[in-house]
């Protein structure tokens, strides 16, 4: 009886474990942790600003950046009024800022207007922990002299940091004050899309003679889609103009330049920003009249004023964005080297119908659907 | 006299009513899953375009996380489409990226496969696939096929009421007139049965047809709501029509993905569309084995019922041995029918789950079931001696194997992961390991060979008919209603096992007399164990393509769980039915044994054949190929391993459970060796080398037995 008792035990506890066993072996849900709010723990953050030069760019970037962190309520006030870099600053330091970040008042510099002892005087600073860097050229001379610095630097609004020197790499620093936004594919991706639907053999560009100007051209991702795609590369070489009266010297040596690669050219590739959109079409006139793609590199507008195509490189409200939730990270506490530097922007498609018309470029229905905008250009009277 | 006469008149008309409601469900479940792949089809019409359109832009840099414009691309398509509420688009590990709707997409919706559909609160969900992990989910009301629904199945009811009236009242007359005096009344009782399924089958594939060919004008206005909305869109932009390039290549993205277009074009202002006659050949074969299969599975019990009056008849005289045949044939084929329920989905379902727990270890998980399935096979064989031993009776023997069988079924059903479901197919191999081995001790506990014949026969063509059934409504059902409903619904037909049962009282002998010495003095004999490993053990490995390969390879290719079951049951009329002709071709050419190896080679060779060129019409001629070669391989097999045994004092029965284990075993380690070779390759591969070492050991066999006989 007890025998048979005691079999009677194993056998319900046998069951019992071949019921509960697979049982708990069912999946189970991971549980997503909440990210936690971001909690100001750092000591106040002063911060100060540098860009390369006077640019639109630069200034609706940091704009952008002010406007994020107004609707984040790090910042009380702000109204988004300024015209350049110096009035945004203006603007950003008079608003209220969230306790533990200071936005230093005078402390807003434009590289091309420092003299020696201005810049040895900004390496020397001591009263800040944070120096907000708009463009190449300024990116490349923190990097350079980051060894004489005692604050951390975030470089935005560069085209091509690593060819520049100002990065290592997505992941990689230079140095320990670094951070630099990195979008290694935006200029491949509007070479990959002017070749796949034009299938050039020749292509020209326009550009200043200088490392900048080579990095924010996109001239080392054209040269690298040459050997990958076998199309030539025709440069010639401008310089940018140095102030406002220096334009007109600079649109008659660009119209002289262009005029020199039409017979050699299929496309080509406008990489400069500093040509005032106003004066594209009459830039272009002799190139569209040879019926030459123009490929606009750096904004939508110029193909509202001309160009054939653009596909985003860049998109200052955008990056903005970007910039202002980094600072906001800093802010709160993440050291400058766990920060991410990569943040591709969404990239936009965008044609001008009337200037395919008159290039007789044959562009398919499939592709003017996936444009973001397509332009009715304005050709218009020549600009002088 | 008169009142048994008539039972049966009685009974017949229970079987019409009963096979009627069978057919009525099997018939509403496939205008239910007709209706919502024709919905399919139409929301696919509606999101082609869109689809399209993220993957041109993706092509040139853009990213569907960070897609410009698509909240207005989503907007637009709901707006344009007829057959869409909302769409939504979801990634694999960011979850619900963008929706049109400000509502919240079901959990369990989010995480559907491409071209799955899912009804939830009264929503119907089709997930496409967008780009790489993303898909885009398009949302449904279901009233409308609701209504379809409820109206086919009104006028479905109607008719099947009125043709049940006239079918009874042909039964009626038929019987009243000469069937109750003549001899073969209930045959042509059964003989109206079937015919009046096979009209309703009719009647239900062709209202599906129907439907089916009314939703192509749907598709069309569909694609061209989409198309002039692209045109008027581009033209608000300033792009006239005249002046589009490529407006074909942009239409033939429909034709490319809505199968049932060859081509599409614009003619006056209005889309023409060209069906696909390959591509509608292909349908109509689907639609036709959906009304065929939906008759067979009627026909198979009208067949089991009319077997079963046979041996009443047969019996009625005779003492009681005669009399149980049917009942136990009847209970054998309903266990097998349950058992064999899943036999067209397990390897996908298994498929499935391994999936769930690891994308990279999914083709060893898979074996798993199927592995576990076989190992209890053979613990079930193991103790069926026990078990005769301790029940000593057929019914008990049986009531134990339908317990533990419905245990089985309710675990595969409430199942959710793989360990269990592996458990499940465990207890269920192990039932049918019992219920195999119970068939054969049932037959030798006849005394005469020509007793023991005819129970063998008979009752184990039951098993086949059960398995038969069970294949091909497991198979349909499993294509209308998720798998875990099927078996719970086998789990509840197995119920009316138990008071069949109870009409068997049969007691059990063959088994007292085998023992553990005598299945020890069948290893001795190097005959028997040089043909048991290198020729049973590889070829009932091969057997798993039939239920393992077949299912999971054909669901890569698009059979459906119908094709599979199909495949799977005219395998099995081919063992069957061409098995007498084929056995006797067979003997009449050569001996079992020398037949055995051409069976072998046969079989490994067309494993190796599809395994070459894999292509997917070459597995389904291999499946019925098989199917041929088991019909006079199987009895070859078994008696070349009869005759291994010579002058040997074992017991039949107990080389036959030697037998029977070596051929699970086969079939335990094959799924692991696909799994671990990456194809079915390997079975063909086992079948050449069981083969070679075969034949390299003839000399030393021969050596071997001259030299016994030298002794001697």
């Amino acid at each position: 009886m007890a025998e048979k008792r005691k079999k009677q035990w194993i056998a319900w506890i046998l069951l019992a474990a071949m019921t509960i066993l697979p049982a708990g072996c069912s999946s189970q849900n991971e549980e997503t942790k909440e990210k936690e709010p971001l909690v100001q723990i750092r000591e106040t953050v002063r911060i100060g600003c540098l860009e390369s030069e006077e640019y639109y760019f630069y200034t609706e970037q940091l704009d952008s950046a002010a406007d994020t962190l107004a609707k984040e309520g790090w910042l009380k006030g702000y109204s988004g009024d300024g015209e350049d870099t110096e009035a945004v600053w203006s603007d950003i330091c008079s608003a209220d800022s969230k306790e533990g970040m200071e936005f230093v008042d005078s402390t807003v510099y434009d590289i091309t207007r420092m003299s020696e002892a201005d810049q040895a005087a900004l390496l020397e600073r001591r009263d800040l922990d944070l120096l907000l860097v708009f463009g190449t050229a300024a990116g490349e001379w923190i990097t350079k002299n980051s060894d004489a610095i005692s604050y951390d630097y975030m470089v935005f609004g560069s085209a091509d940091p690593v060819t520049a020197g100002i990065a290592a790499g997505e992941t990689e620093r230079l140095n320990s004050h670094a951070f630099v936004h990195i979008d290694s594919k935006r200029t491949g991706r509007q070479i990959d899309m002017a070749y796949r639907l034009f299938h050039f053999q020749d292509i020209g560009v326009v550009y200043e003679d200088s490392a900048a100007a080579y990095s924010y051209s996109g001239i080392r991702q054209l040269e690298e889609r040459s050997k990958e795609y076998g199309f030539r590369i025709h440069t010639l070489h401008v310089s940018e103009p140095e102030d406002e009266t220096d334009y007109q010297r600079y649109y008659g040596e660009l119209k002289a330049a262009y005029a020199e690669l039409i017979p050699d050219i299929d496309v080509l590739y406008i990489t400069t920003g500093k040509i005032e959109d106003e004066k594209l079409p009459w830039l272009l006139e002799d190139v569209h009249k040879a019926g030459v793609i123009t490929v606009a590199e750096t904004q939508e507008s110029q193909v509202k004023y001309g160009a054939l195509v653009h596909i985003t490189m860049s998109d200052p409200v955008e990056e903005g964005v970007f910039a202002g939730k980094t600072i906001m990270d800093y802010a709160a506490g993440t050291p400058i080297g766990k920060l991410n530097q990569v943040y591709e922007i969404t990239p936009k498609i965008v044609f001008n119908y009337d200037t395919a018309k008159l290039l007789n470029a044959e562009i398919p229905m499939s592709t003017y659907l996936i444009a973001d905008a397509i332009y009715p250009g304005d050709l218009g009277e020549a600009g002088q | 006299m008169k009142n048994r006469k008539n039972r049966l008149y009685y009974f017949t008309l229970v079987l019409l009513f009963f096979v009627s409601v069978l057919s009525v469900t099997f018939g509403i479940l496939m205008y239910r899953t007709n209706l919502l792949d024709t919905y399919e089809n139409l929301m696919r019409a509606n999101v082609t375009d869109t689809i399209q359109k993220v993957h041109y832009g993706v092509s040139f840099g853009k990213t569907v996380e960070n897609y410009y414009g698509v909240q207005e691309l989503l907007e637009e398509t709901v707006e344009n489409a007829d057959y869409i509420e909302n769409l939504y688009v979801t990634e694999e590990k960011a979850g619900l990226l963008y929706s049109t709707s400000d509502g919240v997409l079901p959990e369990k919706i989010e995480y559907l496969d491409n071209d799955e559909q899912k009804v939830s609160q009264n929503k119907l969900y089709t997930a496409f696939s967008l780009t790489g992990d993303s898909k885009l989910i398009a949302e449904t009301g279901m009233e409308t096929i609701n209504q379809k629904l409820a109206g086919f199945s009104a006028k479905l009811g109607f008719v099947t009421v009125l043709g049940l009236l006239a079918a009874a009242g042909i039964i009626t007359a038929v019987w009243f007139s000469v069937g109750r005096r003549g001899k073969n009344g209930g045959l042509a009782l059964s003989a109206v049965v079937v015919v009046w399924i096979i009209l309703l089958g009719i009647y239900v594939g062709n209202s599906c047809w129907k439907e089916y060919r009314m939703s192509h004008d749907m598709l069309a206005e569909g694609v061209e709501k989409s198309a002039m909305a692209d045109i008027h869109k581009l033209e608000k932009e300033g792009i006239p029509y005249e002046e589009l390039v490529d407006v074909e290549g942009y239409l033939s993205l429909y034709s490319e993905h809505i199968p049932e277009f060859k081509e599409v074009h614009f003619e006056d202002g209005h889309l023409r569309y060209t069906i696909s006659s390959k591509y509608m050949r292909t349908i109509f074969i689907q639609y036709l084995l959906n009304t065929i299969l939906l008759s067979v599975i009627s026909i198979l019990i009208v067949t089991e019922y009319q077997l079963l009056l046979g041996a009443r008849k047969e019996g009625r005289d005779r003492a009681a041995p005669e009399w149980s045949h049917g009942m136990v044939r009847l209970a054998v084929f309903l266990l097998y029918a349950c058992i064999s329920i899943g036999k067209a989905v397990n390897a996908t379902v298994s498929n499935q789950l391994a999936l769930e727990l690891s994308q990279k270890s999914a083709d060893m998980l898979t074996s798993i079931p199927a592995t576990t399935a076989m190992a209890g096979s053979l613990i079930g064989i193991l103790l069926s001696r026990r078990m005769s031993v301790r029940s000593g009776n057929m019914r008990r023997y049986l009531m134990a194997v339908a317990a533990a069988a419905a245990g089985g079924l309710l675990v595969c059903g409430i199942s959710g992961n793989l360990y269990l479901f592996s458990a499940a197919r465990a207890i269920l191999g192990f039932c049918e390991g019992l219920l195999l081995i119970g068939v054969k001790n049932y037959a030798f506990s006849f005394q005469k060979t020509e007793e023991r014949t005819k129970a063998l026969s008979y009752v184990s063509g039951g098993g086949f008919g059960g398995i038969c059934l069970g294949s091909v409504m497991g198979g349909m059902l499993c294509d209308h209603l998720d798998y875990q409903y099927v078996f719970l619904i086998a789990a509840v037909i197995l119920l009316v096992v138990f008071p069949i049962l109870k009409k068997i009282d049969f007691q059990l002998e063959a088994e007292r007399k085998t023992s553990s010495a005598g299945m020890t003095a069948v290893l001795k004999n190097p005959l028997a164990l040089r043909y048991l490993v290198c020729l049973v053990l590889p070829v009932y490995a091969g057997a798993v393509f039939l239920d393992y390969v077949l299912p999971l390879v054909g669901s890569g290719y698009g059979f459906t769980h119908t094709v599979v079951s199909a495949l799977i049951l005219f395998n099995c009329l081919l063992a069957g039915y061409a098995s007498p002709a084929m056995t006797r071709t067979a003997l009449k050419l050569m001996s079992p044994v020398k037949g055995t190896i051409c069976y072998c080679a046969l079989y490994g060779g067309m494993i190796f054949l599809y395994a070459v060129t894999g292509s997917p019409v070459l597995l389904a001629i291999v499946a019925l190929a098989l199917g041929l070669c088991d019909s006079f391989g199987l009895v070859l097999i078994s008696e070349g391993f009869v005759l291994t045994k010579g002058s040997r004092t074992y017991q039949d029965s107990e080389a036959n459970i030697l037998f029977t284990m070596t051929s699970r075993a086969g079939q335990l380690i094959a799924p692991g060796c696909i799994a671990w070779f990456g194809g079915c390759g390997v079975l063909a591969g086992m079948t050449a080398v069981g083969l070679g070492i075969y034949g390299i050991t003839e000399p030393l066999v021969k050596k071997l037995g001259a030299k016994k006989n030298e002794n001697n």
